[in-house]
């Protein structure tokens, strides 16, 4: 598929020949936070804040979404009816809810279409056995335009997870900054169907520009700092589950739940009934393995009791327990949790610490470090190169 | 009790059309009272017994003292639309378990000043005494209280 | 000597007598510009703990029911003025053990509002630096570098702090630092004016706007220090659902009231609710409102003296409440 480029200043021509046909929801800084928020015409994109507070997730991924209202109603007794007929009775009257309007996601990074990849498996569900309606049809309904990252922060770490700041992976169409505007890659059907839309907004890009994105790309993959080496990790994990370590590593930890809010793959929910009077509705929000009663059971009994137990429970679950049953990693090395934990709680320490095989001492920063770049590095030459399909 | 109170009160129902300005629905107010069931709820019987006219916006809660009441009764009753709650409860100093209002009044006045922090106007709350034998105080404390509500009209909280 | 070496030697004496199981202090995060908490077990780590205008957190949260591991740990720990004021308040109510606890208190001149950096800088800030008192020097990712006034980077409540010193304390790590005469100046609370000039429609619609951005994460209350119920928060509540697990301005902010109302007479407004909000909620506005409706009723300061009670667990036959 042909490459493009958007000259910056068409950008908000580009958005809103977006606007037309789907809601489009963009990061947008707002007394001071950057946000994701949908697009109205004369707000500016914030680009140079490398990532909003939160992931997208929650618009595809809604924070509360409504299965279904219900209300009870007395049925009418029909009009002649006599004896038992006669009597009238209550019905629940259910309402299924199925919204999911189009839309288009612009400015998120790589990082966060990963995590869209990765919760794909869980609600696509095992081959489709547990397959969430609501969840798919949101998807479906979305088209992600990414940008590649020209400053990773320093809580980056995406290339320590297999991943890039110029990944494709899962992207419809990939944008990058260059010079006086964006080098546009559209990856997949619904991308090539956003170039064409775009029309005029979208030229044929020199040979120099296109050399000019390659060359971003692999900068921005050389500016992510290695973290630790995954190599080993499940297994280190399984070996220390019953580390001490476990207890020292959660000690500044206060259970409250930001990280797995702020994950663009953490994708734990409860469902819950809520009635007035005689209507009510059936909605689903999130929740997250450090709320204290999410495994308590109606007993009284609670497997996880600790905050420890909690504690590494989250970070199992993202390179243990997931990776076991869907063959990929849970995180997508985004650093949200680092930077909005409240203690700065760091996943690359824990997974340095605790998923280094036991006896051996971790893995030093330096080793580690040499190996992942090259890797990293790697990577982005291939992406860019090949530009494989997602 | 409480029917026959609310019953008596209908068939002279103040139910006039709301001026809560533009968009506002037009629809008779909704207003909570919380009472404590040695007093109030016992002074509302009064009024009714009385055959004192009140307004029939009012849904009473009978709670057993005011000690009771957490002021997040209030906010949530504001949550869950009610466009006005009146609380109220024995005189202090005649509290049936000796000082429940007296830890009450306290917490009240801080709801009461929270409440208007958060936008929602001083006729919408109100939090006072009434005795079991005070059947036409009831009648009055209900009466302004609900014809304030009345006078914004319908609420369409955006925030609580 | 510092009081970097002061809290260092307190807490290395500290372990080393076996007076306590661990040591709670500060330390340096991820880079220079990031202080977290510190736990400290063994004596010769004491070296890593610090002490400068970064150490916000409230270490106190790390005492509260549930927290600490085990739960009859002898614990150590630094706090600030404010701090002081949260573990007075939860001394008041016994909702610790003063025996379990040794107190380093760290008289304070004010601590750094990191998010106001962070405003200021288009890049991210990679370290922060102290040349000297009241000097704060930052260097973002992009290699910028820049000189700062302490006082004009600080957090709401520290420019009318009337509590620098620790209230309550078993050693202060150096001299104690200027009071401000407490009978001539009275609580300020004009951060509030601005919010409370408002009409009701445009605080509603102001509140509205604020809470659509909370994703009730739990943060605020779990990193509360005086918040204590911990499991069995009212907020959890689902069957039955006292409060809407539903994510909206409405629920989010009855939600946040809760946390506003449990904490009343206990809250000294010490901020850690406001500076753990992911996504920015100034709730200490709420808070600091309730603190002054507290003060202009009853003339209370939550967590000042230790044989007070709060006052909502107490009452005075002569209040001049309701008619």
């Amino acid at each position: 598929m042909a490459s493009k480029y958007l000259k910056s200043e068409q950008l908000p021509a580009f958005l809103e020949s977006l606007a037309k046909n789907a809601r489009v929801v963009a990061p947008f800084k707002r007394d001071g936070v950057t946000q994701y928020e949908p697009w109205q015409s004369g707000k500016d994109v914030e680009l140079d804040v490398l990532l909003a507070k939160q992931s997208p997730k929650e618009y595809v991924f809604l924070q509360t979404e409504t299965y279904l209202k219900f209300g009870y109603e007395m049925a009418p007794v029909p009009e002649g009816a006599e004896g038992e007929d006669a009597v009238p009775y209550e019905t629940v009257k259910v309402d299924p809810q199925n919204e999911a309007p189009k839309q288009v996601i612009f400015g998120l990074r790589p990082c966060d279409v990963r995590g869209f990849v990765q919760m794909d498996q869980v609600f696509g569900g095992y081959g489709g056995f547990y397959f969430d309606p609501l969840y798919n049809a949101r998807r479906e309904a979305t088209t992600l335009l990414a940008v590649t990252c020209r400053e990773p922060r320093s809580t980056c770490f995406c290339t320590s997870v297999g991943g890039c700041p110029s990944s494709r992976e899962g992207a419809d169409v990939l944008f990058t900054q260059i010079e006086g505007g964006f080098f546009v890659e559209p990856i997949t059907d619904k991308g090539e169907a956003i170039a064409e839309a775009a029309g005029a907004a979208l030229t044929d890009p020199t040979d120099t520009q296109a050399t000019e994105a390659n060359e971003a790309k692999l900068a921005s993959a050389t500016k992510v700092d290695p973290a630790f080496d995954l190599e080993g990790v499940r297994d280190a994990l399984h070996d220390n589950i019953a580390d001490k370590r476990w207890a020292d590593l959660a000690m500044r930890c206060v259970s409250c739940g930001t990280c797995t809010y702020v994950c663009p793959s953490c994708y734990c929910f409860s469902i819950n009934d809520s009635i007035v009077e005689t209507k009510g509705d059936r909605y689903r929000c999130w929740d997250n393995c450090f709320n204290p009663v999410y495994t308590e059971e109606t007993s009284g009994h609670n497997p996880r009791a600790k905050k420890m137990n909690r504690f590494r429970n989250r970070f199992s679950h993202k390179f243990w327990y997931y990776p076991d049953k869907y063959d990929s990693l849970l995180c997508s090395g985004c650093g949200r949790c680092i930077a909005n934990c409240p203690t700065r709680i760091d996943i690359r320490e824990v997974i340095r610490v605790m998923g280094a095989p036991k006896e051996a001492p971790a893995a030093s920063g330096a080793v580690a470090a040499s190996a992942a770049a090259a890797a990293a590095v790697a990577a982005a030459a291939d992406t860019t190169t090949e530009g494989k399909e997602a | 009790m409480a029917e026959a109170t609310n019953n008596q009160a209908s068939g002279a129902a103040t139910t006039g059309a709301a001026p809560g300005g533009a968009g506002a629905p037009d629809r008779p107010v909704k207003v909570v009272g919380i009472v404590c069931n040695w007093c109030s709820y016992a002074g509302a019987d009064t009024a009714g017994v009385g055959r004192f006219k009140q307004p029939a916006n009012l849904r009473l809660i009978r709670v057993p003292c005011t000690g009771r009441i957490d002021p997040l009764f209030a906010l949530k009753a504001f949550e869950k639309g009610a466009d006005g709650v009146l609380i109220s409860g024995c005189h202090p100093g005649d509290c049936h378990y000796s000082e429940g209002n007296y830890y009450a009044r306290r917490k009240f006045e801080l709801a009461e000043r929270m409440i208007h922090h958060l936008g929602i106007p001083p006729e919408r709350f109100k939090w006072t005494w009434v005795s079991a034998s005070e059947g036409q105080r009831w009648q009055k404390v209900v009466t302004e209280f609900v014809a304030g509500v009345q006078k914004l009209g319908p609420r369409e909280g955006k925030a609580l | 000597m510092s009081r970097q070496d002061h809290i260092r030697e307190f807490a290395a004496n500290a372990l080393t007598e076996k007076r306590v199981d661990y040591f709670i202090g500060w330390k340096q995060g991820y880079n220079s510009s990031e202080m977290i908490p510190a736990f400290v077990t063994d004596p010769a780590e004491a070296d890593q703990l610090v002490w400068n205008p970064l150490c916000h957190h409230n270490l106190v949260t790390f005492i509260k029911r549930n927290m600490p591991e085990p739960a009859d740990a002898k614990v150590g720990l630094c706090v600030k003025g404010c701090d002081s004021r949260t573990l007075v308040a939860l001394l008041q109510e016994g909702l610790v053990d003063k025996d379990r606890l040794y107190v380093v208190g760290v008289p304070c001149d004010g601590i750094v509002d990191r998010r106001k950096l962070e405003k200021m800088f288009s890049s991210e800030i990679t370290e922060i630096e102290f040349p000297e008192r009241g000097k704060v020097k930052v260097t973002t990712r992009a290699g910028e570098t820049k000189e700062l006034d302490q006082k004009d980077v600080e957090l709401i409540g520290c420019a009318h702090c009337r509590y620098p010193n620790p209230l309550y304390s078993d050693n202060t790590a150096g001299p104690l630092e200027k009071e401000p005469d407490r009978e001539e100046t009275k609580p300020d609370w004009s951060a509030l004016e601005q919010y409370e000039s408002l009409s009701d429609d445009v605080k509603q619609a102001l509140l509205e706007k604020i809470y659509a951005t909370c994703i009730r994460c739990f943060a605020c209350i779990h990193v509360c220090p005086v918040c204590v119920c911990w499991d069995k928060c009212v907020n959890r509540s689902r069957q039955p659902e006292l409060v809407s697990q539903k994510v909206g301005p409405k629920e989010n902010l009855l939600f946040q009231m809760v946390h506003m109302f449990h904490v009343a007479g206990r809250c000294p407004s010490c901020g850690a609710c406001d500076r753990a909000c992911p996504v920015e909620i100034p709730l200490g506005l709420l808070h600091a409102k309730m603190n002054k409706e507290i003060y202009d009723m009853f003339g209370f300061e939550p967590g000042v003296k230790l044989d007070e009670k709060p006052v909502f667990q107490v009452f005075d036959l002569k209040d001049q409440f309701g008619d």
